[in-house]
């Protein structure tokens, strides 16, 4: 090779360099506008372990509890949830919003494990408190740069897609090995909650 | 003080036209293309569907009665601004009616659907300043078209629902998501005033 082909592919190698480190960020992924909002609500409740937890515990432990609480949890749930947003929102302060979060991981998972069976209503006030504090997390850490309503339609359908996952596994009560199957599962969400309480996660 | 902000102000995004259509398309794909008008629209859609058999004609009479009622108000008020709050809390009060399951008195479900009618339409008003007074009533037209299918498309296929309790429960979880959606707006509207 040439000293002059040398330093012509010196020079290519140096213009591709310089041409890869002089790129933008790309405008095709920004996190504002309709989309980044619908895409950031979507995604808050999915990337927190301890809201999934939660959340599949709510259609978890209503599929356990039979046909009414299996619909009425899930309408009473993003409800309340939206209160607790609105106040996060608004900036009213809950004291204890993690701890809250974690022991509604360890309560609802605790209620399926044990097989608690308590009154439809107190299935609903118990689902409703902890739903003030999940909604006021999401409230509290809206993006400001976020379309809001975009947000609020992004965090509502993730929220209810996850209930969803909770009475899609919670169906298996059908079976006798189906309920130990489902009681494991909400051990496994009380065990991630006592995680979450201790900061071991 | 407030220029600065008020200069660098963005268009309103729910009035905002696609740029190459029709003023009569624009104002059709209004309320298609509007969040807030659409939660309304699925609110009073499933609303319509609650009947059974499906008979939408008195409640889509109202509601496109009250809606060019306030087309025509738009119209000869061009400076006639909606605030967002009674829109969503519209929307509240219907999915409330329908997450809650109750039988609703029949004057309860005409108010609801006039009072929906008429704030659709009174937030659907085009944006003067840009086009003639032709243009604007071809878009009021084409909004209000574009209403009337929306409402009657969202009623007729939640209707063909099966008389199911699953399919019961389910348009009464789309209702209580409706209400999750607007508090939430009604909250961040009280954040930013």
């Amino acid at each position: 090779m040439s000293a002059l082909t040398k330093s012509r592919h010196d020079t290519q190698a140096w213009v591709v360099a310089s041409l890869l480190l002089s790129c933008g960020i790309a405008s095709a992924h920004s996190g504002g506008g309709e989309a980044g909002g619908l895409t950031s609500g979507f995604l808050h409740p999915i990337t927190g372990l301890d809201h999934v937890a939660a959340m599949v515990a709510v259609g978890l432990w209503g599929a356990f509890l039979g046909s009414r609480a299996m619909w009425l949890l899930p309408v009473i749930f993003p409800m309340v949830m939206a209160v607790g947003g609105a106040l996060g929102v608004a900036g009213v302060p809950i004291p204890g919003v993690e701890i809250g979060i974690a022991l509604s991981a360890v309560a609802l998972g605790a209620m399926i494990a044990f097989a608690v069976r308590p009154p439809l209503w107190v299935a609903g006030v118990l689902v409703g408190v902890f739903a003030i504090f999940h909604g006021h997390a999401h409230g509290t850490e809206l993006p400001e740069s976020a379309n809001a309503l975009a947000f609020a339609i992004g965090f509502v359908i993730s929220t209810g897609l996850l209930h969803l996952c909770g009475i899609a596994f919670g169906l298996l009560v059908k079976w006798p090995w189906g309920k130990t199957v489902v009681r494991m599962g909400g051990g496994a969400i009380a065990l991630l909650g006592v995680c979450f309480l201790t900061g071991v996660l | 003080m407030e220029l600065p902000f008020l200069s660098h102000a963005s268009s309103a995004l729910a009035h905002s036209s696609i740029q190459g259509l029709d003023e009569f398309q624009n104002g059709f794909l209004h309320p298609l293309m509007t969040p807030v008008h659409l939660l309304v629209l699925v609110t009073f859609g499933l609303w319509l569907s609650r009947r059974r058999p499906f008979a939408p004609a008195r409640e889509v009479g109202i509601f496109a009665a009250s809606s060019a009622l306030a087309f025509g108000a738009v119209l000869m008020f061009p400076k006639l601004e909606m605030p967002l709050l009674p829109v969503m809390l519209t929307a509240v009060a219907g999915a409330s009616v329908i997450a809650s399951g109750v039988r609703e008195p029949t004057a309860v479900r005409y108010v609801g659907f006039a009072l929906a009618g008429a704030l659709l339409g009174l937030d659907s008003a085009p944006d003067f300043f840009w086009i003639t007074r032709w243009n604007a009533f071809k878009t009021v037209a084409g909004s209000w078209i574009g209403l009337q299918i929306g409402i009657l498309w969202v009623g007729y296929y939640s209707s063909l629902l099966p008389d199911k309790k699953w399919a019961t429960y389910g348009v009464r979880i789309i209702a209580s998501w409706v209400i999750a959606i607007a508090v939430m707006m009604i909250a961040f509207l009280f954040r930013r005033a």
